[in-house]
């Protein structure tokens, strides 16, 4: 398969025309009204788009861009007087293989931010994409044709010559999709002057204080346990923030709490299935962290039907980061106290899903952190949520710029 | 990776069974005698890989009703093949490494090693001798090996390919490597060869693929009939992953070798680096046989239970033969069924089976993309 594109101004039929017509967009003023009139009108139409609610991940993005979102995002940054943000010029985005989602949210951003956007999508296609791109196709029909003619979307294999082009004249490069992605793209030469995002593999997981367990009533242990399940279903278990592991924190060790939540969980799981091919792909992962001593039980069968539970060994050289499978499986792990966990936390950590702990607990925590690890502190069922500020960046302010004016009589 | 030092009395007391193994026929064993027999090797094995290979007895920790023994075949934790890849398994200690195996890989992906002592490595030969002489008989024959001679050119690390051919070249004489270093037909030389030997019966072996590609396509593309003769036998395997990929069943391949090369008796073995020896070689009724020595268990990919006769799922691989390294209950990734036990047609008893592809690889969905899968 060689270059195509999804979406662009009917002006657009190769890279060298998306280039030069996104130049010719110039850059736009942070937050331009035009612009949020464009996510808004989006994400009413995401919103009814016919059996939008299978896809939770759509549902989700619907949500972020609507009209009171957005305006709630923008007061964060409109009081600073001593700056006067702009777009940067042309971004360029990598999106992710099988996040369906992330790409709208770097570019929207992007745009909201001043920039027009440069998008490649894998080549995998899937349901949700086909559904992004055609209310954005709907919406140039409609007449939407100013901000929607500020972005390009295609695919191409990625020893297409096309990310070379675009990044010699972007201002901004934001790579999705793991350290093998980063590494061969950044290896593109880029504009000087521009500015480079990178996500590359993290890693994330959740912790539950049991003794905050052995207060909460059935019922919120039920939408704990629906909550929980839901970050480790979404996407296959397989993004970046998709809980890999779960700490339980109390002084006692495993007990009461502990058996009462794995019961409420299997509850919560009952519709779970997996393909053959993850059923292998799981067992593979699992037998490969046993022998490395990451984990020493299962304590469910490898059932295609179950959420795999593994009970996570003593010390080892290796961590469940190296093997993990996703596809629905956990490792349990047992801490004193929350604190503890500063000296498990990797330099490639992401989110913590929280459940039970006070805000002092959590502070102690990251005040005790050692090195880059940890970017988020959520509650569970928020792992997979999408958050303007991502593995530690304000994707906003990053993506902008700020003409300082301090100096200057007002 | 071993323990504390290896069990002496264990390790005799094992290789006392082994010994006792029966190489005139490798096929004589019914179900109510092999069960017994194979089971108490299986327990013997599994004990010695758990008290002497730590990583092995980490991962029977997977199983939780492990060392809850009566066991029975079914029982016996299944190692996934590919955790050779990943790490270094060895149940001796590292002064008895003899030699070490390695799968063929292609390019770019992590190869199996596998580390064999020499006792190990010489039950491995004579096994492969009992189960291949049960084929083509005792005489020596001339041989033809489709494949190139440069494999050889490091003794000490033998890919599969090599360490196959080596295995299989004992039972013929006269060896003629048919194919340059870029697996091209040496044709003249080839020809020069039936010519000589025609007249009694040739032995060929090579790799499932090698023999499509370099002989078989090289004879359509010249149109050109190599003859063998009637009498004459091969043994090939190394899997039909390729051939799957053309659309080339086993009925073709045979059809092909009839046409254009003349070879009437053809002999598909099933076998891995990971298990040497104890192969599941292809009779005449187009079934793989287990030996006494070893066994398949198919099991649904969904649960992993096992599954009855007629139905397909992923194979597991039981062998009594390794003792080195813990490869005697392997999970593979093919997919197979048994179609009956001890009333095949050939008349070897035991279970007969056969293998129908690999299992599809698992779609990642995350963030990510480092895998095999390129997007």
């Amino acid at each position: 398969m060689s270059f195509s594109i999804l979406f662009a101004h009917e002006k657009v039929a190769s890279v060298e025309d998306a280039i030069n017509h996104l130049e010719s967009c110039n850059i736009w003023n942070f937050f331009d009204k035009r612009a949020v009139s464009f996510f808004i009108k989006f994400s009413s139409l995401l919103l009814k788009y016919p059996g939008i609610n299978q896809y939770p991940d759509l549902v989700a993005l619907a949500y972020w861009f609507r009209r009171a979102s957005i305006h709630k995002l923008e007061q964060r940054y409109i009081n600073d007087n001593d700056i006067f943000r702009v777009g940067r010029g042309i971004s360029l985005h990598i999106a992710p293989s099988n996040v369906d989602t992330i790409f709208v949210y770097s570019f929207f951003l992007s745009l909201l931010a001043g920039n027009s956007s440069f998008i490649r999508v894998s080549q995998n296609g899937s349901p949700q994409l086909d559904i992004i791109i055609q209310l954005f196709q709907d919406l140039y029909d409609a007449g939407e044709t100013v901000t929607a003619g500020r972005f390009v979307i295609c695919t191409y294999p990625h020893e297409n010559k096309a990310t070379e082009i675009v990044s010699k004249r972007c201002e901004l490069r934001v790579i999705w999709g793991g350290n093998e992605t980063v590494e061969t793209i950044t290896a593109i030469p880029l504009n000087p002057t521009a500015l480079e995002i990178k996500f590359p593999n993290r890693t994330s997981f959740a912790a539950i204080n049991l003794a905050t367990l052995a207060k909460t009533s059935d019922k919120e242990l039920i939408r704990l346990c629906e909550n929980f399940y839901a970050d480790i279903k979404l996407f296959g278990q397989q993004a970046c923030s998709s809980p890999l592991a779960l700490y339980f924190v109390g002084s006692s060790g495993p007990c009461e709490q502990y058996e009462r939540f794995w019961d409420f969980f299997t509850a919560a799981s009952k519709n779970y299935k997996i393909s053959a091919s993850e059923v292998m792909d799981r067992y593979v992962s699992a037998s490969s962290m046993a022998i490395s001593g990451v984990v020493d039980r299962s304590e469910v069968p490898f059932s295609h039907d179950k959420v795999l539970l593994l009970n996570g060994g003593p010390a080892s050289q290796r961590s469940f980061r190296d093997d993990h499978p996703g596809n629905g499986s956990i490792i349990q792990f047992f801490l004193p106290q929350l604190v503890d966990l500063a000296r498990h936390v990797k330099p490639e950590d992401q989110t913590l899903s929280v459940y039970g702990f006070s805000a002092g607990e959590v502070g102690e925590l990251l005040a005790s952190l050692s090195n880059r690890g940890l970017d988020r502190v959520v509650p569970i069922g928020q792992a997979l949520k999408f958050g303007n500020i991502w593995d530690g960046i304000d994707l906003l302010d990053s993506m902008s710029r700020k003409i300082d004016i301090s100096k200057v009589d007002r | 990776m071993h323990l504390t030092g290896i069990n002496i009395v264990e390790i005799n007391d094992l290789i006392e069974k082994l010994d006792k193994i029966d190489l005139v026929n490798p096929y004589s064993m019914t179900a109510s005698e092999k069960i017994p027999f194979l089971q108490d090797l299986m327990q013997s094995l599994t004990n010695f890989h758990y008290d002497n290979c730590l990583g092995y007895r980490n991962f029977t920790s997977l199983f939780n009703d492990f060392g809850n023994y009566p066991v029975s075949m079914d029982s016996i934790p299944f190692l996934p093949v590919s955790m050779f890849k990943k790490h270094d398994l060895f149940s001796l200690d590292q002064s008895f490494i003899f030699k070490t195996l390695s799968s063929s890989g292609t390019s770019g992906q992590s190869v199996s090693k596998i580390h064999l002592d020499v006792t190990t490595a010489k039950r491995q030969s004579k096994i492969l001798s009992s189960i291949t002489k049960n084929f083509i008989g005792d005489v020596r024959i001339p041989m033809v090996i489709a494949d190139s001679n440069e494999l050889f050119k490091d003794r000490t690390k033998l890919n599969a390919r090599a360490a196959g051919i080596l295995g299989f070249s004992v039972f013929g004489r006269n060896h003629f490597y048919c194919l340059d270093k870029d697996l091209n037909l040496l044709v003249e030389d080839l020809i020069e060869f039936l010519d000589k030997h025609r007249d009694g019966p040739i032995l060929i072996f090579g790799f499932t693929f090698i023999v499509w590609q370099s002989l078989i396509q090289c004879a359509i593309k010249n149109q050109v009939k190599f003859d063998f003769g009637n009498q004459s036998v091969l043994i090939h395997g190394g899997g039909w992953k390729k051939l799957e990929d053309q659309k080339v069943s086993n009925r073709e391949f045979k059809k092909a070798l009839h046409n254009h090369l003349g070879i009437e008796r053809v002999h598909n073995y099933y076998g891995m680096v990971e298990q040497v020896g104890s192969v599941f070689m292809e009779c005449e009724h187009g079934y793989l046989h287990c030996p006494n020595y070893a066994e398949v268990v198919v099991r649904d990919p969904l649960n992993f239970d096992v599954l009855p006769i007629n139905m397909e799922g992923v194979i597991q691989v039981l062998s009594a033969l390794p003792v080195s390294y813990p490869g005697h209950s392997l999970l593979t990734e093919d997919l197979g069924t048994v179609h009956g036990e001890d009333d095949c047609g050939c008349g070897r008893k035991g279970k007969y089976f056969t293998v129908s592809g690999r299992m599809p690889l698992a779609e990642p969905r995350g963030c990510s993309d480092t895998r095999e899968v390129k997007t």
